[in-house]
């Protein structure tokens, strides 16, 4: 219970960083929508999960049953060093520490198959790092993958991308641009 | 990379309580050479899943000492027939600890095994800096404080003990525990036992002195 209320009190401070980092990785990661081999696949609804809000992911995942799982690394919380180039030229350099939350769970499925769910997110949330690696662990049951690409990943992308969207315009409204005038090289 | 991920077998079911719970005991064994220890079940529940197909590629004595002393800094050799991909792939896995591919600092094998040329790897350490030696970790065929048929009975004296003790180890043979004899003028350079068997330990520091075997 201590664990959760400072959690809790720090998480306000992450949510600017993830705000800053989801934009970061957005420029320099390759674009998975780009990749149509399976890793790639993966790597997109990953990354749908991870950016997904909390109440989202919820929802989602409160549903699943709770004994077909089993933590093979239970959520955990860390560092990692985050780095950057500045206007992705130049030397890497250390922007500084992120705290990370990862997971892993073992789905067993009804006819006896095991896949194995990932989570890592950005701040430190436990339980939203379970349900990310649940919800991996399902979409990597060929049973469960149509259904769950249609119920969560499509609704959760959709929604993140009208929040990014919405973001995007208020950001818009107050952009000034400046215009200079170019000296005229002459032909 | 997920058809082994999903195949990864267990590891402790409460990392840090775990590890420290074994931590304990390695350090009651270390601090009283040739006394058998026993791992409780909270130590090693993790380690035994009731899917024989998810249970670590070694014995939970070992993979609890495995899981407690290493981590990615420090390298363990796996020599032997522990030496498995699925061996490696577990500690790598669980706490990202590396197989030099030779004796290291962390070594590990099976005593049926442990050959000279293994032996004559092992860092002895410097006497500058003694603490540099190898920790072996040996998994024997039987452990007892009683005598046991078939096994070496040794009588230990030295640090940590008050006057004389006696245990008894199967699966080591009489060549191994000479060698060992003869580390004892070396000291303080030489190297640290922990035998293990089942969820059982026992340790022989290398300031253990074996004064008899039969």
């Amino acid at each position: 219970m201590d664990r959760h209320a400072k959690v809790k009190k720090l998480s306000w401070g992450l949510s600017i960083l993830s705000h800053i980092f989801s934009d970061l990785d957005d420029v320099s990661m390759t674009d998975p929508l780009q990749d149509a081999s399976p890793s790639g696949a993966r790597q997109r609804w990953l990354a749908v999960l991870a950016h997904a809000p909390r109440e989202l992911l919820q929802r989602h995942a409160a549903a699943l049953e709770d004994g077909e799982f089993s933590f093979l690394r239970a959520p955990e919380v860390g560092l990692t060093m985050v780095r950057a180039r500045i206007a992705n030229t130049g030397d890497r350099f250390n922007v500084g520490d992120a705290t990370v939350t990862r997971c892993v769970v073992r789905h067993r499925s009804a006819n006896g198959c095991l896949a194995a769910g990932v989570g890592y997110l950005l701040g430190r949330d436990p339980e939203r790092a379970e349900w990310v690696a649940r919800l991996d662990a399902l979409l990597q049951q060929p049973e469960h993958h149509a259904q769950v690409m249609l119920d969560v990943i499509g609704p959760i992308a959709t929604e993140t991308a009208r929040r990014r969207a919405a973001v995007a315009a208020l950001t818009a409204s107050s952009r000034v641009s400046f215009d200079t005038l170019a000296t005229e090289t002459s032909p | 990379m997920s058809a082994t991920l999903a195949s990864m077998e267990s590891g402790f079911a409460d990392p840090v309580h775990d590890a420290q719970q074994t931590f304990r005991v390695l350090l009651g064994a270390m601090a009283e050479p040739g006394r058998l220890f026993t791992l409780g079940p909270a130590a090693t529940n993790g380690l035994q899943p009731s899917d024989p197909a998810l249970r670590p590629p070694l014995s939970p004595a070992l993979a609890a000492a495995l899981l407690t002393l290493a981590d990615a800094d420090t390298p363990v050799h796996l020599s032997g027939s522990l030496a498995t991909d699925e061996a490696r792939a577990w500690l790598r896995f669980h706490i990202g600890a590396r197989d030099p591919g030779k004796a290291a600092g962390l070594t590990a094998t099976r005593a049926r095994d442990l050959d000279r040329a293994l032996c004559r790897q092992l860092d002895l350490g410097t006497d500058d800096a003694p603490q540099s030696s190898a920790t072996l970790l040996l998994e024997v065929d039987a452990l007892s404080d009683a005598p046991l048929p078939g096994a070496v009975a040794l009588n230990l004296r030295g640090p940590g003990i008050a006057s004389a003790r006696n245990v008894a180890v199967a699966g080591l043979t009489a060549e191994f525990w000479r060698w060992r004899t003869t580390l004892q003028a070396h000291l303080p350079r030489g190297i640290d036992l922990v035998l293990v068997c089942d969820t059982q330990v026992v340790a022989i520091p290398r300031s253990t002195r074996i004064e008899s075997e039969s």
